[in-house]
């Protein structure tokens, strides 16, 4: 690949936030050379050619970007829109206000239901997606900016991150990136652990009529007991209704499902907006996996231990095929694998994998089995061959 | 998805060449947020996004009064963020790579085996962007002292703060990314170490 190429394909990687830090490295040491007509060609193709994907610039700093601009611009602002306001209703009298009444009633519809208020949620949540590529330490992001980082090992207190934020209304995201494992404490006192690669949002007015979370990844949550309102999680394809229970749920958007494990208490299953299938509550010993292809909702007993088994830094392999074994140590250790051994990746394996170690050494237990064989590391990339 | 031209653009500008605060939000929100996700996208980073967003409009409505010789309003303002965009980029480039050289002569200095020293561009890499991360004033003194090679009198000068200040920032600072380092590298390793003790004496 000539230069110019390779520029092309590294801005392009870096325009969608996609560039790993080595090729970061290799783009910023490129474009020292390059003159500003031609990355300001690049930077128009891919403006031109990225017309209809989502925006990551999040509407919630909307007002305060807009605020700037009044202030340093110097922009007189019109006069009173509430004065404006009040001499319109004066005029039409009160058919004004029945209409006003009605047209409020019907904008504040949607979002007084729980269908509603999933949207925002949702909103927020998938605004912070991107930060699960962005960042590589345990972050909380607030309405606006990054509201601070979290050391993995200590237990992150939500409460006390959004107080110190000093947000009182939208959403919080509590990311965690590939590599890494974190346990949080909502304002409940409920537990979670957020395994790597995940995402958490939640409101930042948490409270008994406001506790819904949207999750995207693996979380393990113990709620604290509740008789009146029930919890809930979301994640793109299904929700969960909780009444004071642990369970499991993992959603993470690259596998083929999304699945609820419960362990103990109870909990509902019920279809996102989009999908259509009967809600139903499982009991403890039994996960619900939605087949993301065809859409079905599968209920079976599972020895439920197991598949928490990640919050003890252990990962319990029944049958399990390797392929799965594989995505899920490249999570977990935020590395690439390449398994150039050629074997037949729906091989199963059974037994427990310490997570402790490092990685070259889990992957010596599987392909232990194998005879000769051997793993090549440089940087995040394992290779293992013969 | 990309903002849409307006229908009656002409007229909307002619009520903002007449001073009209309200045509000029509508401007804003039609706009903002396509412009404001390129310029995060082109840089990297969302202040950055907000500051050109910011600068372009402010821009906009100082000229008000040659707004009705632009044709195409939506771009004439994504040029305006472009430009600023790359030579954001640019700098950012520049600096970054300021930093590698900095970085590697103090690594160059002590032996490596080489399976650690693959690993030095992904530190320059989180290094860089804490330092990117940073709060823009704690940024600014910063990149002047370790960039630029400023002293601490010559840096409060420059900013018209104190010298007690610019050593808080230069403090937090230090903590800042020395933390980025520290959670990012799960595996603790030689280079880790040595980047620790870099960062604490540089």
């Amino acid at each position: 690949m000539n230069e110019k190429d390779r520029l092309e394909q590294l801005f392009s990687l870096f325009y969608s936030q996609n560039a790993s830090a080595k090729e970061i490295d290799e783009f910023f040491r490129l474009i020292e050379d390059v003159p500003n007509e031609v990355l300001e060609a690049l930077a128009h193709k891919y403006f031109e050619a990225g017309k209809e994907q989502e925006l990551l610039f999040p509407s919630q700093l909307r007002e305060r970007l807009y605020a700037k601009i009044i202030d340093v611009g110097n922009i007189p602002a019109p006069d009173g829109d509430r004065n404006n306001f009040i001499r319109h209703f004066a005029r039409f009298g009160w058919a004004a206000a029945v209409i006003a009444a009605i047209l409020i009633g019907v904008l504040l519809y949607p979002w007084t239901g729980r269908q509603g208020r999933d949207g925002t949620l949702a909103d927020a949540a998938n605004k912070h997606q991107h930060y699960l590529k962005d960042t590589s330490a345990v972050q909380v992001h607030g309405t606006a900016d990054t509201v601070g980082s979290a050391l993995a090992e200590s237990v992150i207190n939500v409460a006390e991150l959004t107080r110190l934020s000093g947000v009182t209304d939208g959403f919080s995201t509590i990311t965690v990136p590939y590599g890494k494992r974190s346990e949080l404490m909502l304002p409940d006192s409920s537990k979670v652990w957020l395994n790597a690669g995940s995402q958490l949002t939640i409101p930042n007015e948490f409270d008994a009529s406001n506790n819904e979370v949207f999750l995207i990844g693996e979380g393990y949550f113990e709620v604290s007991e509740r008789k009146t309102t029930p919890f809930y999680v979301r994640t793109a394809d299904m929700y969960i209704k909780v009444m004071g229970t642990s369970f499991n749920v993992s959603a993470y958007p690259d596998d083929g499902y999304t699945s609820a494990v419960l362990l103990s208490g109870k909990i509902e299953i019920e279809p996102a907006s989009t999908l259509d299938f009967q809600n139903i509550a499982i009991a403890p010993g039994t996960s619900a996996m939605l087949n993301r292809t065809d859409k079905k909702l599968k209920i079976q007993r599972v020895t439920a231990e197991d598949e928490i088994s990640w919050t003890k830094r252990q990962l319990i392999l029944k049958n399990t095929q390797l392929s799965e074994i594989l995505t899920r140590l490249s999570r977990i250790y935020n590395a690439e694998i390449v398994d150039d051994f050629g074997r037949d990746s729906a091989v199963t394996f059974s037994g427990k994998l310490d997570l402790t170690m490092p990685l070259t050494d889990v992957l010596k237990i599987i392909y232990d089995s194998n005879g000769e064989y051997q793993i090549n590391q440089i940087e995040g990339r394992y290779v293992i061959s013969k | 998805m990309a903002a849409q031209p307006f229908k009656e653009e002409h007229k909307l500008l002619k009520r903002i060449a007449e001073g009209d605060e309200r045509a000029f939000s509508q401007l804003f929100d039609n706009y903002y947020r396509t412009l404001a996700d390129f310029v995060f996208r082109l840089t990297g980073s969302l202040e950055v996004a907000e500051e050109i967003v910011q600068e372009v409009f402010v821009k906009i409505w100082e000229k008000r009064d040659e707004l009705l010789k632009i044709k195409k309003i939506g771009d004439y303002l994504f040029i305006l963020c472009r430009n600023r965009g790359v030579s954001y980029l640019r700098q950012r480039a520049r600096d970054y790579m300021r930093l590698r050289a900095y970085a590697q002569s103090e690594i160059n200095e002590i032996e490596l085996e080489n399976h650690h020293l693959a690993r030095t561009e992904r530190l320059y890499v989180i290094i860089e962007q804490a330092i990117c991360a940073l709060p823009s004033q704690q940024q600014k003194v910063f990149r002047l002292a370790k960039l630029n090679h400023f002293s601490h009198a010559e840096i409060a000068n420059q900013l018209s703060i104190s010298v007690e200040t610019v050593k808080k920032h230069m403090k937090l600072a230090l903590r800042s990314i020395r933390e980025s380092v520290k959670e990012n590298e799960y595996a603790i390793n030689s280079i880790l170490i040595l980047f620790l003790w870099f960062f604490s004496c540089m």
